[in-house]
């Protein structure tokens, strides 16, 4: 099936479901068995759990809507000049994989270059810091995901509405149905990353269900009971992300439809009507005004005079080396099993693989940390490094296979890969073969694995043993105390290694080809 | 009532390869022309700069005597009063045919009754699917179900791309009815596109060949 032998998926499935699922399983089963004996126990706390939620559900919807509208207007405006986005695709890629917590750090530096030239100083803290730096940190994915569908899809209907009904018309009837579903699978998907997020609302000064669970445990409450006072945040994420998933498979289903992909001259802006181009248009000025200022924050903020000088950056230089080192092997061992359970997926007929990804993804990011942060105590693996290596892991994988699987094609084949697995030979040339028609896609998913692994914090903040320190570590908890000079410039070193990781897979997966006429 | 369509010097490449250059090609309104030729010589990208979904690089199109096309200026799709099957049968899949056929019709600048498209839904043998969506046809039906769309909007100027394609020789046969009697109504100007097929010698009005409008290449 999907072109490896059983044994290897087999292989790949059980190993995989050991490490989502066994330190979950080994903390929290326990302790939900010694809860249900525990007979007559108060339910303390409604008041306040009733609040967290709402808080929670409150950026989260916010942050959801703010990035499909700001994703989408990007998306559109991109979409009508398709050489910009070419031309600036590492530009654009960037904030795609700046994390949350970079960009909060460059909202604080340029609040402070703000309150140094016109004595104007917002406070960085509440729910609406955390909807726009949240919404904002997504909405070039959700312009990515937008843009790729409007330029995938059929062109076909979209030119015989524009023809026969006009611009308004062809919106109705063939934009705004086109978009729908996607829009409302990215607003889902936000909605679900937003409520297990909790280094921003912590930085911010916001509790929310997330930030509680971990401050919880490193209160020192037991893991178990951590993990089972989760169940509001895990509820509320299985739901969205179930939800997700459902209208992403049916999206699936319909974009295996024969397509005929075509020139997009008739998206020239002048042509659609005044209402829709004011909205696209605040969108993509909201996208881009919302991540040009925490960027050049962060670059002025850096270009500062500092106070520690070299010391800063030298003292940081091990934990940047504990990144890459993480993070590279983290991409190399998360590899196979993408591209495995990525095939997988395309090449199952029914949504089961898909619901269980989306379950996968919607594991919190803290429980995570928690469970494997107790669960390795326990086992022979117990001490060194066992608990960040499989966090990393279990925390990244479930983005790389669904990357792995997003890479295989529009309609889920390779054709020329299935050929070369058709091919006769020998073993080694068909290897070799698939090898390199497969590429762009194997650097693609190692790129997402690094890239993910590289910006990780909430598993980092609680798996990391005692004397460790990752980069994205070190600069939380140097933000703590402000974005000076040399905390920006760490921020700037952590930029600087997204963008070089970034830059590198763009130029080999996502090469320039001139463009006939 | 049809208009006059009349195309100049007209050429266009793709990837850097020339399709066609110094294109001439007159037809008079009212008139109903079958444009024949191989696969891959130009005939759907003639139809799409006709319909100004795309540009010219040289050379003009004039219809109803007005520059449509010509360097400098392009009259939006839109404005062009023009109909057109296209080549895949570009249905809205989330709209039943009956509410495809009545969003066409309604923008019509006369329009046509819908007892009448009614009736043309059943000489064509779909008059039964007006409640199902478009991934719910068949190839052939969805063919049929497109061209009932593009007839509903009653343009000056028809534009078929292969309207034969996924049909038998019976359905074809039908297709042929239907367009001939409605050009007969209509007097629109249409322009056919197709490969050499039998049932296209039969057809009444000009045979035009391709090859013999390509003047370099």
């Amino acid at each position: 099936m999907a072109g490896h032998t059983e044994r290897v998926i087999r292989f790949v499935v059980v190993a995989v479901t050991i490490l989502l699922l066994v330190p979950l399983a080994a903390i929290l089963v326990p302790a939900a068995i010694a809860a249900w004996r525990q007979t007559g126990a108060p339910a303390a706390g409604w008041e306040r759990l009733g609040l967290l939620t709402l808080r929670s559900t409150a950026i989260a919807g916010g942050a959801a809507t703010l990035a499909t509208f700001a994703g989408a207007g990007l998306a559109w405006v991109l979409a009508a000049r398709p050489g910009l986005w070419l031309r600036f695709r590492v530009l654009l890629l960037l904030p795609l994989v700046l994390p949350p917590y970079l960009l909060t750090l460059g909202w604080v530096a340029a609040t402070d270059v703000a309150a140094l030239r016109w004595g104007f100083q917002p406070g960085l803290s509440g729910i609406l810091w955390g909807i726009a730096i949240l919404g904002l940190a997504a909405a070039p994915p959700a312009a990515l995901v937008l843009g790729t569908f409007l330029r995938r899809a059929p062109v076909a209907p979209i030119e015989s509405a524009l023809l026969s009904l006009g611009p308004a018309g062809a919106l109705r009837t063939a934009i705004i149905p086109l978009w729908r579903r996607p829009a409302g699978a990215i607003w889902l998907f936000v909605f679900g990353q937003t409520l297990a997020e909790y280094g921003v609302p912590l930085y911010l000064q916001t509790p929310v269900l997330a930030t509680e669970l971990v401050s919880a445990f490193t209160g020192g409450e037991p893991a178990g009971n951590v993990l089972l006072a989760s169940w509001p945040l895990a509820l509320l994420l299985a739901g969205t992300i179930a939800a997700w998933s459902s209208a992403a498979a049916v999206e699936g289903v319909s974009r295996r439809a024969p397509s005929q992909p075509g020139k997009l001259s008739w998206l020239e802006p002048a042509s659609w009507p005044g209402a829709w181009r004011l909205v696209t248009g605040i969108g993509c000025l909201v996208a881009v005004v919302g991540l040009a200022v925490p960027v050049v924050g962060l670059a002025l903020g850096a270009f500062r005079p500092g106070n520690g000088g070299a010391g800063i950056l030298l003292a940081a230089l091990p934990a940047l080396r504990m990144s890459v080192f993480l993070a590279a092997g983290c991409a190399l061992l998360a590899v196979i099993p993408a591209l495995v359970l990525g095939d997988l997926l395309t090449a199952a007929p029914s949504r089961l693989p898909l619901v269980l990804s989306a379950l996968a993804l919607a594991i919190p990011a803290g429980c995570t940390g928690v469970a494997h942060a107790t669960f390795w105590i326990l086992t022979p693996f117990a001490g060194g490094e066992t608990a960040i290596w499989c966090g990393h892991l279990a925390r990244i994988l479930p983005v790389a296979w669904i990357v792995a699987a997003l890479t295989r094609g529009p309609t889920g084949r390779l054709p020329a890969l299935d050929a070369a697995i058709l091919l006769p030979g020998s073993s080694l040339d068909r290897f070799l073969l698939r090898l390199r028609l497969e590429l762009p896609r194997v650097l693609s998913v190692a790129g997402a694995a690094f890239v993910l692994s590289i910006r990780e914090l909430d598993v980092s903040l609680l798996t990391v043993p005692p004397g460790g320190e990752t980069l994205p570590l070190r600069l939380f908890n140097l933000m703590h105390y402000g974005a000076g000079a040399d905390v920006c410039r760490i921020g700037l070193v952590l930029g600087g290694v997204l963008w070089l990781a970034t830059h590198i897979v763009a130029a080999h997966a996502w090469p320039i080809r001139k463009e006939g006429t | 009532m049809g208009v006059s369509l009349e195309i100049t010097g007209l050429a266009r490449r793709f990837n850097g390869r020339p399709i066609f250059a110094g294109l001439d090609l007159r037809l008079d309104a009212g008139e109903a022309a079958a444009l024949l030729g191989p696969s891959g010589c130009g005939k759907s990208t003639l139809l799409r700069l006709i319909a100004g979904l795309d540009e010219p690089e040289a050379g003009t199109i004039r219809i109803s005597d007005s520059d449509a096309s010509a360097p400098g200026r392009l009259i939006p799709p839109w404005q062009r009063r023009t109909g057109m099957l296209f080549q895949g049968d570009a249905l809205w899949p989330h709209l039943r045919v009956g509410e495809q056929v009545r969003r066409v019709a309604a923008t019509a600048s006369q329009p046509v009754p819908e007892e009448r498209l009614r009736e043309i839904a059943g000489m064509l043998g779909i008059g039964t699917l007006w409640e199902r969506y478009p991934g719910d046809l068949s190839g052939g039906e969805a063919r049929r179900v497109a061209l009932l769309r593009t007839l509903a909007g009653a343009p000056d100027l028809l534009l078929l791309d292969e309207p034969f394609a996924h049909l038998d020789e019976e359905l074809q046969r039908r297709v042929v009815e239907v367009i001939r009697a409605w050009h007969a109504d209509t007097r629109s100007t249409l322009l056919l596109v197709s490969h050499e097929s039998p049932l296209i010698v039969d057809w009444p009005g000009r045979h035009i060949r391709f090859p013999d409008l390509r003047l370099a290449d």
